[in-house]
């Protein structure tokens, strides 16, 4: 059963139409992560799940109720914020309080709801400072807090780690996915940080220009990207991306251009090619092979290594294969230098083909 | 220091360049701050010293000649017995009448301003923008072109000449302002806490209540600042719309000075000027740079 | 969905309301006003452009157009030129800043009536400045311009840069510390003499503030009321006569409504054709930027 149903939901803001016809379900329990650039649609898409925008039209189902003329706080929901917007003028415990208060619950109630999210996010010790007070972390400790004490069925995080540096950023991450096991609600999470989104998610759901591009899991939107965009946009470094044809030799096809002849017997196409089709074969760095003489049926590509980027755990070489340039990440155990030639291949059935002109994978 | 602690102050001091020695140049610097502080503060010095002499001094000696005693009789005059046409009840009931006036006005345009301006900020709808920018417009034309209709309105209100009418009206001309220093002030806090309040279940008056006004207290000191002075120095409204019976300090300082039968008194003239301009004198000095923050925030217009 | 705004809705209506009755209302009944033959009661009759016509005969009327403009370019010039000097001079980290500010900006704290009754003093040409240098010995010294027809309106544009002076340089001032300090090193490296840096390089910086001075200066000058009341009330005969105190004498004195609302149509009129070139190039700089950045 689906947590939350949108369907053919539509936002604009005056002359803009930011979100079309967008449908998406996300089942009970789930994490959920809204990917994308920035304008993407992604928190419009998540603010109008939260009822803080209103759609032009569609409809927002959660919990199997339809909350679409809702206000908020009547959708069983709890939001936390990427400035962690902690009311400045109340403390850490008049923040964690103050929706119980609205929602006129019994002080008792309010003390022990509060006092539970502040053992579980180690901020007893500050429910009497304010926000001033706090350094990020905590900050955002706190704003997740007044999340929890909703006691919300649904979970929805805008952009949180995103103010947060790199290392409170890891820590909290881990806090997060720590507390989706604990609740096991329902949880939608907004990034434009791909670690963040494959780290957490049970599914992704990448954005552009307000349409979901790709929904799947980590490993299919990493290792079967739908099309150009989401292939571009997942991995760093960036998947590398070689124009060619598609060539029909007997009943095998190739992937053909001035230095590669690739037999694609291993591609698991989606619908079979057409001779001469010009496409895109993306291909991780990861996934590229430097060592060794090309085993019988693969093929090799000579290539002169530009520069070499160590990056700690592994190595990333960038190298000039004819007029392309290509980056392969290796073990850092290996040792490359610059002006060395490789001998680099892949496995056809690990890479990506797309079509040139609508950029959709094949 | 970092730039955003350091704009946050009205004027941030810049650690730019190394101690200067004394050059021709910084003489000539010298010079003109002076001189230009002369400019500015000496009319105020001769109206001081002016209210201090007595009428035979005036006439014998220069403006900047300094009185012989500290003669306090003009204050005394200006504030209890000086005259406007007949009546002989010195300036304390303007002072009275501005302070009468000035509470409510302020009160009044305040929270309305403070109301607008969170309203047109978080809670935006159709029209919302466009009476706005109507107002905004509307600070800009020459108050003379409301006189007229105003003051049919009033009367047809039967408000004209009463406190009632001269508050109203101050509250009215009040309002743009007032609605944009708010709005602009509300502009910038965080979209993010409107919306955490909302899906807390908080309504419009109840963020507005326990939200956002106590977050307001430096913009609420700008705007009291602003009205108060604005308020205290208005002559035109004063003039028209207070009646016979509440006309404000600046009209009845004009009256003293401006039609007086027989010798010009300058001595208690000067006094009852130094009076009138007590009050927001007092708040600039106390303020310091909030009102000159007030001003910064009142000329981001549009 | 209707409810949701409805207390915004309510908390608004009374802003509503002021805007149609006052800031519209208002203006359009002016606006039809002055086409009626109106004296001391309104009517609504239809007389055409008879009483711009009347008004353009008027010799006061004429009188008042040129000293706006006159005490208009003076005042503004004023301001700008002595506040931007002010924050200038200031900005070169001098001794006794806070002092000198406080000094430099104290005169906008007041009334412009009593801005006018000081600079009435201090002019009067038995007992002010002039007796004053008289009596140091310069006996032929004379600064009688405030009884002079020609000049009179040129004390009161004085009254108003000491009023206004100090407004440009808190703006300006504040302008010049917010520019990156980064400009200045820059400058020294290239060898820029720092005249040529503020009037070829801050200058273009700050323009969108000295717009808005010459704004809000110029608004002032249309509405400038106060200041000649106090200071000459018109005189010396109606040598500082303005639109604005026009407006008000035919209005109350002279019982002329219609005229008087021709009057603050026109001075309305002028006033949008003050303010819409600067606006439009706002809009346009702003729309440039914004452009610009995406």
């Amino acid at each position: 059963m689906s947590a939350i149903t949108v369907k053919d939901l539509a936002v604009s803001f005056g002359h803009l139409s930011v979100l079309r016809d967008l449908q998406l379900g996300v089942n009970q329990g789930e994490f959920l992560v809204l990917l994308g650039p920035s304008g993407c649609g992604k928190s419009t898409l998540l603010n109008a799940i939260a009822g803080l925008i209103e759609p032009e039209a569609g409809t927002v189902e959660i919990g199997g109720r339809d909350v679409t003329h809702f206000e908020p706080k009547d959708r069983g929901i709890a939001m936390v914020f990427q400035s962690y917007a902690l009311y400045p003028k109340m403390t850490v415990r008049g923040n964690l309080a103050f929706g119980l208060k609205v929602a006129r619950l019994p002080r008792g109630e309010i003390k022990r709801r509060v006092h539970e999210a502040a053992e579980f996010l180690h901020i007893t010790e500050l429910l009497d400072r304010r926000p001033v007070q706090l350094s990020g972390g905590q900050r955002q400790r706190v704003a997740i807090g007044r999340a929890l004490v909703r006691n919300a069925d649904v979970f929805l995080f805008d952009e949180p780690l995103s103010n947060l540096d790199a290392k409170l950023r890891a820590e909290l991450r881990v806090e997060i996915k720590r507390l989706h096991r604990d609740l096991g609600s329902t949880m939608i999470y907004v990034t434009h940080d791909q670690i963040e989104a494959l780290t957490l998610a049970d599914r992704i759901a990448v954005m552009k220009g307000g349409i979901i591009q790709q929904l799947g899991t980590p490993r299919e939107i990493y290792d079967t990207p739908a099309n150009l965009f989401v292939a571009s946009f997942i991995g760093s470094p960036s998947m590398n991306f070689l124009e060619g044809r598609i060539a029909l030799e007997g009943d095998v096809f190739h992937y053909r251009n001035a230095i590669f002849d690739v037999p694609l017997t291993a591609y698991p196409f989606a619908r079979p090619p057409s001779h001469g089709q010009p496409v895109l074969l993306g291909v991780r760095p990861e996934n590229i092979a430097v060592d060794g003489a090309p085993k019988p049926g693969e093929f090799c590509a000579e290539a002169n290594v530009d520069l070499v980027e160590p990056t700690g755990a592994d190595t990333v070489v960038w190298c000039q294969v004819g007029t392309h340039s290509i980056s392969v990440r290796v073990d850092a155990a290996q040792i490359i230098n610059e002006r060395q030639k490789l001998c680099i291949g892949f496995d056809p059935g690990r890479a990506s083909m797309f079509d040139l002109e609508s950029g959709n994978r094949l | 220091m970092n730039r955003a602690t350091a704009s946050a102050d009205a004027f941030p001091v810049r650690v730019r360049r190394r101690k200067p020695l004394i050059t021709p140049a910084r003489l000539g610097l010298y010079a003109f701050l002076v001189s230009a502080a002369l400019f500015f503060a000496l009319p105020l010095f001769i109206m001081v010293i002016t209210s201090l002499k007595t009428m035979d001094e005036i006439r014998t000696g220069t403006i900047f000649t300094l009185p012989m005693a500290f003669n306090l009789d003009p204050w005394i005059k200006a504030w209890d017995a000086a005259c406007t046409g007949i009546t002989c009840e010195g300036i304390k009931v303007g002072f009275w009448n501005s302070i009468r006036i000035l509470i409510p006005s302020v009160a009044l345009s305040v929270t309305l301003g403070a109301l607008n301006g969170y309203a047109l900020s978080f809670w935006k709808f159709r029209g919302a923008n466009i009476a706005f920018a109507l107002l905004m417009t509307g600070a800009f034309v020459p108050h003379q072109v409301y006189v007229f209709p105003m003051v049919q309105i009033s009367a047809a209100l039967g408000i004209f000449g009463t406190l009632h009418g001269i508050v109203l009206v101050h509250v009215i001309f009040g309002l743009p302002v007032m609605t944009l220093i708010f709005r602009n002030y509300y502009a910038g806090i965080p979209e993010e806490i409107f919306k955490a309040a909302r899906v807390d279940g908080a309504g419009f008056w109840r963020i507005f209540l326990t939200i956002m006004l106590p977050m307001s207290t430096p913009i609420m000191i700008v705007a009291v600042i602003w009205q108060v002075t604005g308020i205290w120095n208005d002559f035109l409204f004063g003039l028209i719309f207070a009646g016979r019976d509440n006309l404000p300090m600046t009209v009845q300082l004009n009256n003293i000075v401006n039609s007086q039968f027989g010798e010009r008194e300058y001595n208690v003239n000067m006094a009852a000027t130094i009076l009138t301009a007590l009050v927001p004198l007092f708040v600039y000095f106390v303020s310091g740079k909030w009102f000159v923050r007030g001003i910064a925030s009142g000329a981001v217009k549009g | 969905m209707l409810m949701r705004n409805l207390a915004a809705k309510i908390a608004l209506t009374p802003m509503m309301i002021i805007v149609a009755v006052v800031y519209v209302g208002c203006i359009l009944w002016t606006f039809r006003t002055s086409f009626t033959s109106s004296r001391v009661l309104p009517t609504y009759d239809f007389v055409g452009w008879d009483q711009y016509a009347a008004l353009f005969r008027s010799t006061r009327w004429i009188v008042s157009l040129e000293n706006m403009f006159i005490f208009g370019a003076a005042y503004i010039l004023g301001c700008l030129i002595v506040g931007y000097l002010m924050a200038i001079f200031i900005d070169q980290r001098v001794r006794g800043e806070n002092t000198l500010r406080t000094i430099y900006l104290y005169p906008h704290a007041m009334s412009f009536i009593v801005t006018g009754l000081i600079w009435q003093w201090m002019l009067n040409p038995t007992l002010g400045l002039q007796d004053f240098v008289r009596n140091l010995g310069w006996e032929s010294f004379s600064f009688n311009w405030i009884v002079d027809r020609d000049l009179a309106i040129f004390t009161v544009a004085i009254a108003g840069i000491w009023h206004g002076s100090g407004f440009v340089m808190a703006l300006l001032l504040a302008g010049l510390r917010g520019i990156d300090a980064e400009i200045w090193k820059v400058s020294k490296i290239d060898g820029i003499p720092a005249w040529r840096m503020y009037i070829q390089v801050i200058l273009p910086i700050l323009l969108p503030m000295v717009l808005t001075c010459v704004f809000l200066l110029s608004a002032q000058a249309v509405k400038s009321f106060d200041i000649v009341v106090a200071m000459t009330n018109g005189g010396p005969g109606i040598a500082t006569e303005v639109p604005a105190k026009y407006v008000m004498d035919y209005l109350f004195e002279r019982s002329n409504i219609g005229r008087a609302t021709a009057a603050a149509t026109v001075m309305l009129v002028m006033v949008i054709s003050i303010a819409a070139p600067l606006l439009y190039l706002r809009s346009f700089r702003k729309e440039r930027q914004s452009g610009a950045g995406k």
